[in-house]
């Protein structure tokens, strides 16, 4: 691993850490600035009661909260008594029925799309003309399908809504992946890597085989994390319409009900689950690309 | 910006913004002589028909597009100044350690769930829109500020920047008369194509309920209304569906037109 690499992975972390120090700032701001009504934060958050919160400390409250934090112990639901962190968990569950179908989806599609359209120049044209429709938000195709499944006598609150859902929530990725593998085909048929390989005595299909192919792997790779984050941020408006019980569901039904708790575990899960991906993302690319590895 | 983008289209969007103003306060006038009716479907009276407490859902609608329109024209301007200001300056000043610490802590803040750390600021600030567009800014000046860095990296190794530095001009003068001149029709065209996600979020942030609050409208929350009344009262979220389309549709047709006009100006 070079240096620069190295310095990158230690600064995620790093930041990592860092946000891990400042979430448990955020009951004291609620608390003390007056935001919300402290007695919930305060027994939803850290078990404890407005008669005791008036003798403990602000670093006793800081400190105890970033210690539940690092034990998974996000407090209590303030409207339904669970614990947070069986909430988000639950959530996250039915949330993957969603998520990865629709990761593997976009994959799917995209690349078809992309190959289709850098193959032929009609094909080209109809992406062209047609990209618009993937910019419209998710939340509208989610209403606009939610209701004509209901138009044609399907059953939505089925195992459709899934189907539904994914669909939804693929559109957006769809329109990424194929713009950038588009781009990645375009930049490496007119690349000097593929000349140069081919004066050496390469024939095309080798030079495909043996790099190109990799190249769009770690092309994919970047996405993967991008994806994964525009998926979690946007899950609400494909889970809320549909009914699906998932994380973005429990996430506005947690918005609506000031239930701090809740909402600072999904924070918390989000923000670490993502970091922790990222992580792993950076290492697998450091391990298949070998431009970073080199000094 | 502007210069970019066609004059005569231009044009085309005042007219028919002075004609949307004139429209809805006629209307506006004509809704207030008649009683508010509550759910009623479209009418003559009440062309996009009446909610739940018999407010006209046009009005409601225009509001919205208002609301969606002025939040775009404050985010994105405060993003281009804000992004450009800290670009220019990580890259003015050269300093390594700062570049290093800006670099990663950029790099590990596009990879966080923006919307996410957006709605945890939100509710330690409070609802209200003015809050959205604030942190709207906040958290989509970090990666426009990698933009300008990077390009103005790349700007620095043009021959034309180089031949300048042998000539001795100053730093803040090629700064300012050869890179910021060579990057602001990309970084222009950049800060344009953010029109979509802006608009994405402001519509997120409204259906959790922390943009516009009661009595006012936003298409967010009249999406998120209209919900509850998906099959009974269609009208409640299908007029705030296709002006959503609508709204998307032109900014594409703008970032596109941009991007046209660029490329053309650029390879002739």
């Amino acid at each position: 691993m070079n240096e620069g690499m190295q310095k990158r992975v230690i600064y995620r972390i790093a930041f990592l850490a860092l946000t891990i120090l400042f979430i448990p700032l955020v009951p004291i701001v609620i608390i003390f600035a007056g935001v919300s009504s402290p007695e919930y934060v305060i027994k939803g958050t850290l078990n404890m009661d407005l008669s005791q919160m008036q003798t403990v400390s602000y670093w006793k409250i800081y400190s105890s909260f970033l210690r539940n934090i690092i034990c998974f112990d996000w407090g209590t639901s303030t409207a339904s008594g669970q614990s947070a962190l069986s909430i988000v968990s639950s959530g996250m569950l039915e949330s993957l029925k969603i998520i990865i179908p629709s990761i593997i989806i976009s994959y799917i599609i995209g690349t078809l799309i992309g190959i289709w359209a850098e193959k032929s120049k009609k094909a080209n044209s109809i992406w062209n003309k047609s990209q618009f429709i993937f910019y419209i938000p998710m939340i509208v195709i989610s209403y606009l399908m939610l209701y004509f499944l209901s138009f044609v006598g399907v059953d939505f609150l089925s195992n459709v809504k899934y189907v539904a859902a994914m669909i939804a929530l693929s559109v957006y990725p769809v329109y990424v992946i194929t713009n950038a593998l588009k781009k990645t085909l375009q930049e490496l048929g007119s690349s000097d890597f593929l000349v140069f390989h081919m004066a050496l005595g390469f024939s095309t299909d080798e030079i495909w085989e043996k790099f190109c192919y990799k190249f769009i792997v770690i092309d994919y790779l970047s996405f993967f994390e991008n994806m994964l984050i525009f998926m979690i941020g946007f899950l609400f408006f494909v889970e809320t319409p549909f009914g699906i019980h998932g994380m973005g569901y429990k996430f506005v039904i947690a918005i609506q009900r000031f239930d701090y708790p809740v909402i600072i575990g999904f924070c918390i899960f989000g923000i670490t689950l993502l970091s922790i991906v990222g992580l792993i993302v950076e290492a697998i690319k450091l391990k298949l690309d070998p431009r970073l590895t080199s000094v | 910006m502007c210069s970019l983008y066609d004059k005569s289209r231009l044009k085309y969007f005042t007219g028919l913004s002075l004609l949307l103003v004139a429209i809805v306060l006629i209307y506006k006038y004509e809704v207030s002589l008649n009683n508010n009716v509550m759910f009623l479907p479209p009418t003559w009276h009440h062309w996009f028909g009446t909610d739940v407490i018999g407010n006209d859902v046009f009005l409601k609608a225009i509001y919205a597009l208002f609301v969606a329109v002025v939040t775009i024209a404050i985010v994105l301007p405060a993003i281009y100044i804000g992004g450009l200001i800290v670009g220019i300056l990580v890259s003015y000043f050269d300093n390594p350690k700062l570049r290093e610490f800006f670099l990663n802590l950029v790099h590990y803040w596009v990879t966080l769930p923006v919307l996410l750390i957006a709605v945890f600021l939100l509710i330690l600030v409070g609802a209200g829109q003015g809050n959205v567009i604030g942190i709207l800014i906040f958290v989509l000046i970090p990666s426009h500020s990698l933009y300008v860095y990077n390009q103005m990296e790349e700007a620095k190794k043009q021959d034309f920047v180089i031949a300048k530095r042998s000539y001795g001009f100053s730093k803040g003068y090629i700064f300012s008369h050869h890179l910021f001149p060579y990057v602001k029709n990309s970084f222009n065209t950049y800060t344009l194509s953010r029109m979509p996600e802006i608009l994405m979020m402001d519509l997120a942030f409204n259906f959790l309920g922390l943009g516009v609050q009661p009595p006012h409208s936003s298409f967010g929350r009249m999406l998120f209304d209209g919900l509850s009344f998906m099959f009974s009262a269609w009208w409640m979220w299908v007029f705030a569906v296709i002006l959503v389309i609508l709204l998307f549709v032109l900014i594409n047709s703008i970032v596109m037109s941009i991007l046209k006009k660029e490329e053309e100006v650029r390879y002739g």
